[in-house]
């Protein structure tokens, strides 16, 4: 028999991640999946997994993430939500009475404060991506340790030592510099981190009322290490939520599920996409000077979704609404 | 026939356009305006400005660059050093004239007095006149003026009654703070306006309001605040603070080009107030990046904690 399911999709820079959640908002399958640069390749071998996990009928779709605009008409999505709101929806579902939540993803890192379930306040990191768990992803690779390994070698540290984190360019020479003075590889890690951890409270959480419960979640909350680091800078307890990893589509799950019971029937293309021919076509429009980059998303013969321009006339071709 | 003035439409272009225009054409010129900023502007101007200006100057570049190939006889870049008594423009805006002269290789006349109007504003008066006389008799110069502040005028008069939506037609009322040449710049502001407008957000901005008021409002901070166009931004933060329940404002966003001096200051200067008294906060930073996939998802996500707070 088919198990009735809500979909969440997150396609985020590094990863999509995918969950299934039953009626009773309890996670069935999740899947972390990276990116690569090739969401549309990444969602069909998500939903081709997720087939392969068994039978499902999908009551709902919702989708969020950098890559949203596209997953959503991919699957035809019920709701595109953008990631603070489907982090914020996530955190209060796994901890009702949340206050504070710090996200570290790969592009971006956000703080979302919380009062009475409702979103009060939230920062983004601004232009620079440092901070952020490419930052860590690169420093990793540099010093040729698996990034699943860091925070393990990482807790072993006696004494971590002070690197520059306000820039990645710094931080890196920095390293280097303690490297060549003989310190050893896990107090560079728990440096690593501590840096990472400054810069996230200076910048981005700056001028924040942190109060507890503060949940730590984004692909970088793996990291045992950096929810250490987190807990001595602020003195706080904070905890990792079960399903960190995924929590953006959890949260858009959520998401789905009171859009669908709203509307009352999803708009989900159906799972028969993964084996279909998604191409896309970029070309320069030049009707005028801004020389616009107009993507456009063809499933098979038919195109499903056309933007990029400024003035809008493609969007209005291809009738998608954002 | 007329000799042409190119004005570049950036900066200073969004404060002063009617008044330069119509004087100009009175003295006997044909005015031509760049368009709207595009791409093609950035690039122009990316490749051509000192490295280290911020996104509107290198702009301004830009629409130099376009009105020089355009062949036009003189550029009007006026060295601006002072609007109002006791205040300062950003020092950047002072530099302009030298620093075009110094980038473009054609050579094109330069159009540019010198605005300071920091011990009287009568001395910017006098400036213009003193200007005007170099191309027209004296009772000519004085007509021209005239009918150009009385458009300036006009033109500032319209802009205050402007509004992008009624009261009851909005979901939320949101304050933007930004200087004008970021805001009306559909390029630089990545459409920030039209989107909100889509959104079904009434829009206040510092243009909306006598600059009585903001000024009387701006000298409610601790420290006399010298940048006008800090002042007004401040000013008008203050203002909308005091009306917040007849304007309805249930929040402000202010808009930062990347590598502003002022607005380093100002930026800040107004998180630290709204954040006193409770008022949602929003910066968006702004730099030549195209993808505008960071600033949807920020205002998507702003207007989104808005209504529920609001709504909740």
């Amino acid at each position: 028999m088919k198990r009735k399911v809500y979909l969440g999709v997150d396609v985020g820079s590094v990863s999509t991640n995918f969950v299934l959640m039953n009626e009773a908002d309890e996670i069935v399958e999740k899947l972390y999946l990276r990116t690569l640069g090739q969401p549309i390749k990444v969602i069909q071998e998500g939903l081709k997994l997720l087939t392969n996990l068994g039978e499902w009928e999908v009551l709902g779709v919702g989708v969020t993430g950098s890559g949203r605009q596209l997953a959503g008409s991919l699957l035809r999505a019920d709701v595109i939500k953008n990631e603070i709101t489907a982090h914020s929806v996530a955190a209060c579902h796994e901890v009702p009475d949340v206050q504070t939540v710090l996200e570290i993803g790969g592009q971006d890192s956000k703080i979302i404060i919380l009062r009475n379930q409702v979103v009060a306040d939230f920062a983004m990191n601004t232009v620079c991506a440092a901070g952020t768990g490419s930052f860590l992803d690169q420093q990793a690779a540099r010093l040729n340790i698996n990034i699943e390994d860091f925070g393990k070698i990482a807790l072993t540290s006696t004494n971590p030592v002070r690197i520059a984190g306000r820039c990645t360019v710094f931080a890196e020479s920095d390293m280097i510099h303690k490297q060549q003075l003989g310190v050893s590889l896990p107090d560079i890690l728990a440096g690593l981190c501590e840096a990472m951890v400054r810069n996230y409270l200076n910048n981005v959480a700056k001028g924040k009322e942190i109060l507890p419960p503060v949940v730590f979640q984004g692909g970088v909350a793996a990291n045992k290490a950096m929810k250490v680091a987190f807990e001595q800078a602020l003195g706080l307890e904070t905890s990792v939520p079960r399903h960190f990893d995924v929590m953006g589509a959890l949260g858009v799950s959520i998401l789905a599920r009171e859009q669908v019971t709203k509307k009352g029937k999803t708009t989900f293309s159906g799972f028969e996409i993964i084996d279909n021919k998604i191409t896309t076509q970029t070309f320069e429009c030049h009707d005028c000077p801004n020389h616009c980059e107009i993507v456009r998303i063809s499933d098979q013969e038919s195109l499903i979704a056309c933007w990029g321009s400024r003035c809008g006339k493609f969007e209005k071709v291809a009738n998608i609404a954002i | 026939m007329a000799k042409t003035v190119g004005i570049p439409r950036a900066l200073y272009y969004h404060y002063y356009y009617p008044l330069w225009q119509k004087y100009l054409s009175n003295l006997g010129f044909q005015t031509i305006v760049s368009s709207p900023t595009s791409k093609q502007t950035i690039d122009w101007g990316v490749s051509l400005a000192v490295e280290g200006t911020c996104l509107p100057v290198k702009v301004y570049y830009g629409h130099v660059c376009e009105l020089v190939e355009k062949g036009v006889d003189y550029l009007f870049i006026p060295q601006i050093i002072s609007v109002s008594k006791r205040e300062y423009i950003c020092p950047k805006f002072m530099g302009l004239p030298d620093m075009v002269k110094a980038s473009i290789s054609k050579q094109v006349k330069l159009l540019s007095p010198t605005i300071d109007g920091r011990k009287s504003e009568r001395q910017i008066t006098k400036t213009y006149i003193q200007f005007g006389l170099q191309f027209a008799p004296w009772h000519k110069v004085l007509r021209a003026y005239g009918e150009a502040t009385k458009v300036q005028r006009e033109y500032e008069e319209r802009l205050k009654r402007e509004c992008n939506l009624e009261k009851d037609m909005a979901r939320l009322t949101v304050g933007v703070l930004g200087h004008s040449y970021l805001l009306y710049d559909k390029t630089i502001s990545m459409n920030l306006l039209e989107r909100l407008t889509a959104a079904k957000i009434r829009v206040v901005t510092p243009e909306q309001f006598k600059p009585n008021l903001v000024n009387e409002h701006a000298n409610r901070l601790p420290k006399r605040m010298f940048w006008t166009s800090g002042r007004k931004i401040l000013g008008t933060l203050n203002y909308l603070l005091d009306r917040r329940n007849v304007e309805q404002i249930d929040g402000v966003i202010s808009l930062a080009a990347f590598g502003c001096g002022t607005d380093s200051l100002t930026s800040e200067l107004v998180a630290q107030i709204a954040r006193k008294q409770n008022l949602p906060y929003l910066l968006l930073n702004l730099d030549e990046h195209t993808g505008e996939a960071g600033l949807v998802t920020r205002i998507e996500a702003y207007l989104d904690m808005l209504e529920r707070r609001k709504y909740a």
